[in-house]
């Protein structure tokens, strides 16, 4: 899923808001604050999607992925059969191109861990739900998108307009000033 | 950066007897504007010179564009 690319299919407010925030400046902002819900319908990729532990898995385990052979499987085709329980799935059939070393074992170890406590909605289609700023609230909110994207440390430089705009000067020069320093002033490049 | 307001800058830098590196990025030349400077009225004061120099300069600029100004710096 690449949620912030743009596609002439999506609508035109959407497309704005993706160019808005693009991508160079805040990253996958939208991805990183969704994560996928198991369900009964297969779409979710085991190690491309992220749906366990707020990171996807290739990334936070890059070995197993390199030494993995079923990289390009969902979820459901690893759980082995039977052992999905209301707690979560306890045995999975990952296989490996290699024979692991020691500490690729452990590894293992902590992914089987991380994964097994994962809960499933066997009622429900695979969804994805949004994260927001806090783990307790899921629901998504106009504020908790907001406190997202602006807690961000690219609007650190904030604190600098902060002295900018006490300066007791005129008004026309501290738009103009702002302008420059967020690089919006109408010049030929921009 | 412009070579006439990079110029500008230079003369105004020297003129209050400081030197500075130059930055890459506008953001980093106004912050560091008044770094020596830890009151907080005199960093004021900075941030008041470099608006002015800044906008000095944007309107130097639409006066050559627009309204046939000579760009002279020296």
């Amino acid at each position: 899923m690449d949620a912030t690319s743009v596609h002439r299919h999506q609508s035109a407010w959407w497309q704005d808001i993706c160019k808005i925030f693009d991508k160079e400046v805040l990253g996958n902002w939208l991805d990183c604050r969704c994560h996928w819900v198991l369900g009964n319908e297969h779409c979710v990729k085991f190690w491309e999607h992220r749906w366990v532990g707020g990171q996807v898995l290739k990334e936070k385990f890059p070995r197993l992925f390199m030494i993995s052979q079923c990289t390009d499987s969902e979820v459901s085709d690893l759980v082995q059969r039977g052992s999905l329980t209301s707690e979560g799935c306890s045995s999975w059939s990952l296989t490996w191109r290699q024979e692991r070393f020691i500490w690729e074992k452990h590894e293992e170890e902590k992914l089987l861990a991380l994964i097994s406590k994962v809960q499933w909605s066997k009622d429900n289609q695979d969804k994805l739900a949004w994260v927001g700023d806090s783990d307790v609230k899921q629901a998504y909110t106009v504020k908790s998108l907001y406190s997202v994207l602006f807690m961000d440390d690219q609007m650190q430089t904030s604190k600098e307009f902060e002295l900018l705009w006490i300066l007791k000067i005129a008004l026309s020069a501290l738009v103009c000033a702002w302008r420059v320093l967020v690089d919006i002033l109408l010049t030929r490049y921009n | 950066m412009c070579k006439v307001a990079q110029y500008v800058w230079d003369q105004c830098e020297r003129w209050v007897g400081s030197a500075t590196i130059r930055h890459k990025s506008i953001i980093s030349h106004f912050q560091s504007f008044s770094l020596m400077n830890q009151h907080h009225c005199v960093k004021l004061a900075w941030k008041g010179i470099w608006v002015a120099i800044a906008m000095k300069i944007w309107n130097h600029g639409n006066k050559v564009v627009f309204n046939r100004g000579v760009v002279d710096a020296t």
